[in-house]
């Protein structure tokens, strides 16, 4: 009877509740905490991606009521170092990531992504615009659920330039928000 | 246990004196009988204990929400809005309470405010008759 997020990966998908941990974007299409054998390589021009990482709410158990005004956000800084960002889009469909592991992800783009039309809900931009007095506004909403996946996805990438350093990144922190009538 | 379940909830008190609480068998609030109600509470699921009461009069509309930030890796704050409204020489009154949970904190306000990160309005459900006239400052 708990809102969880859950981090979608493989064909299934494979849910992974990600609610009190950290997940790792790396060049996989895997959770981890702290995975280090497939980092996304530091590129000799232009820029290499993380594989896209899709998160979604989930509802464990059932409730009576509705949860909608679902929102994201980030704290607005990015601390990720430098040549380093992380895009986000949002998605109505679950698509696999795809890519070279241990290199590069296939870059998050509306025609890479599912049908390649509409199942990304438009091109990322950059995620650290949305903050919590601008966040970013995920549809859909769920009334009475019963262990179910619910509202939009949440799809996230990162991204290294020439001009990072080799390393993990400084953690950043994910604000998801909602209102609900499930007491 | 979950740090996104809430740990407060509501309780509602008709004009007979009918007790109608968060976890009665059968009743969500959506069924609370709005013309009948008196007295609006946020009460602790533990203990019972009331921690913050409005009172209703014939007319006057309400609305509630808990409202919940998860910060990934760092758990959730859970916020109960309470919110009452009435039409007085035809213009809406309003007052807006957010119980926080974490520290039982109340504030008080008369509008919602898109700056405030509790305060920024709630989708209004087809059984609820708030009028949604009065936004930010």
């Amino acid at each position: 009877m708990a809102v969880q997020i859950n981090r979608l990966t493989g064909a299934g998908p494979t849910q992974t509740d990600i609610t009190s941990i950290n997940t790792r974007l790396n060049a996989e299409d895997a959770h981890s905490t702290a995975g280090t054998t497939n980092p996304i390589l530091k590129p000799a021009a232009g820029t290499n991606y993380s594989y896209w990482c899709a998160t979604r709410l989930y509802y464990s158990g059932a409730g009576t009521g509705t949860i909608n005004n679902i929102e994201w956000f980030t704290d607005g800084t990015n601390s990720l170092g430098t040549g380093r960002g992380l895009n986000v889009a949002t998605a109505n469909v679950y698509a696999q990531a795809t890519g070279t592991a241990g290199e590069t992800g296939t870059q998050l783009t509306v025609a890479n992504y599912g049908n390649g039309t509409t199942d990304l809900d438009g091109a990322p931009s950059d995620a650290f615009a949305y903050n919590t007095g601008s966040p970013l506004s995920v549809t859909g909403s769920v009334t009475d659920p019963s262990s179910e996946l619910f509202g939009d996805l949440v799809v996230m990438q990162a991204t290294v330039g020439t001009s990072a350093s080799a390393g993990a990144s400084t953690t950043e922190t994910i604000t998801w928000r909602y209102d609900s009538t499930i007491a | 246990m979950s740090p996104t379940i809430p740990r407060y909830a509501w309780k509602a008190t008709y004009d007979d004196g009918t007790v109608v609480m968060w976890n009665a068998p059968g009743i969500s609030y959506r069924d609370i009988n709005r013309s009948k109600l008196r007295l609006f509470e946020i009460v602790s699921k533990e203990s019972g204990e009331s921690c913050f009461k409005v009172r209703f009069e014939p007319g006057d509309r309400l609305i509630w929400r808990n409202m919940t930030a998860i910060r990934t890796g760092k758990g959730a704050e859970i916020v109960q809005l309470v919110g009452k409204q009435r039409t007085h020489d035809g213009k809406n009154v309003q007052a807006i309470a957010l119980f926080f949970e974490s520290d039982r904190a109340i504030e008080m306000f008369d509008r919602f405010d898109p700056k405030h990160p509790f305060l920024r309005g709630v989708k209004l459900l087809p059984f609820e008759e708030w009028v949604d006239d009065q936004h930010a400052y």
